[in-house]
């Protein structure tokens, strides 16, 4: 997968919970397992801008680009 | 009213309705054929007495087998829109309401619904001149009929096309932001 989620880094460096996150930003707990996991095909702006509010952060900070291995 | 409540009663009213539209195709294939049979075969007199054609008229069997073949084409038309209305019907029976298949299905419908249409007034305007197209005298020119009921039916039929699309550029719309968080 070229997009690594960082949210997990994030979230231990802030010392927040998944689920007070999710309450924080309105989205459930299971949505947000499922962003960290990166089982999702998108993300909103709307979602993004409110994590990085909430863990005073940068888009950056979540994702990460990693190229393929070429097959 | 809670939407399952409310799918409930799609579902119910659709089962219903599907039913009667059964009960109303079965009816409307016989009755049509049958009065298109006697009109051409059955009953031979019934186009020689109609108000239009003259005494001296002979009517060719040829002439009898295109009509009957003309208004039976008309007939199976209606009935393959009937057919669409019964599977669309049986869709939201089953509970598949906001569906692409439903979508397509009532495309279909209105799709066939406006060719029905289309059969039916090329009918229209070919029926008196068939009928009397062996009077010595006076045939009738091939021309359009007009008809309020036609122009209502096709607007409903472009209607419920215009919907179906709709329908499917929204369900593509839910599809594509399904995953997103």
């Amino acid at each position: 997968m070229a997009i690594i989620v960082r949210l997990d880094v994030m979230l231990a460096m802030r010392k927040m919970r998944s689920k007070e996150l999710a309450e924080r930003i309105g989205i459930t707990e299971q949505n947000l397992s499922l962003l960290k996991s990166g089982k999702v095909r998108g993300v909103r702006f709307e979602t993004l801008s409110a994590i990085c509010r909430e863990l005073d952060c940068q888009p950056a900070d979540l994702l990460e680009f990693t190229p393929d291995e070429p097959a | 009213m809670t939407p399952q409540v409310f799918k409930a009663r799609v579902q119910g009213f659709s089962a219903a309705l599907m039913c009667a539209t059964i009960l109303f195709l079965v009816y409307y294939m016989y009755s049509s054929f049958q009065r298109a049979y006697r009109f051409c075969f059955g009953e031979p007199e019934l186009w020689a007495d109609h108000w239009r054609v003259e005494d001296a008229a002979i009517i060719e069997n040829s002439s009898r087998v295109s009509y009957f073949l003309i208004w039976s084409v008309v007939i199976l038309l209606s009935a393959i829109a009937t057919v669409a209305a019964i599977h669309l019907l049986n869709r939201c029976r089953k509970g598949l309401i906001f569906d692409a298949g439903t979508a397509r299905s009532i495309q279909v419908l209105g799709g066939i619904l406006v060719v029905a249409m289309i059969g039916d007034q090329v009918f229209g305007a070919l029926e008196l001149y068939l009928v009397t197209q062996h009077n010595p005298v006076h045939v009738e020119l091939i021309r359009w009929q007009y008809d309020p009921t036609d122009f209502k039916t096709a607007a409903l039929a472009v209607v419920l096309f215009m919907f179906g699309w709709v329908m499917r550029d929204a369900i593509e719309v839910e599809q594509t932001n399904k995953g997103f968080v």
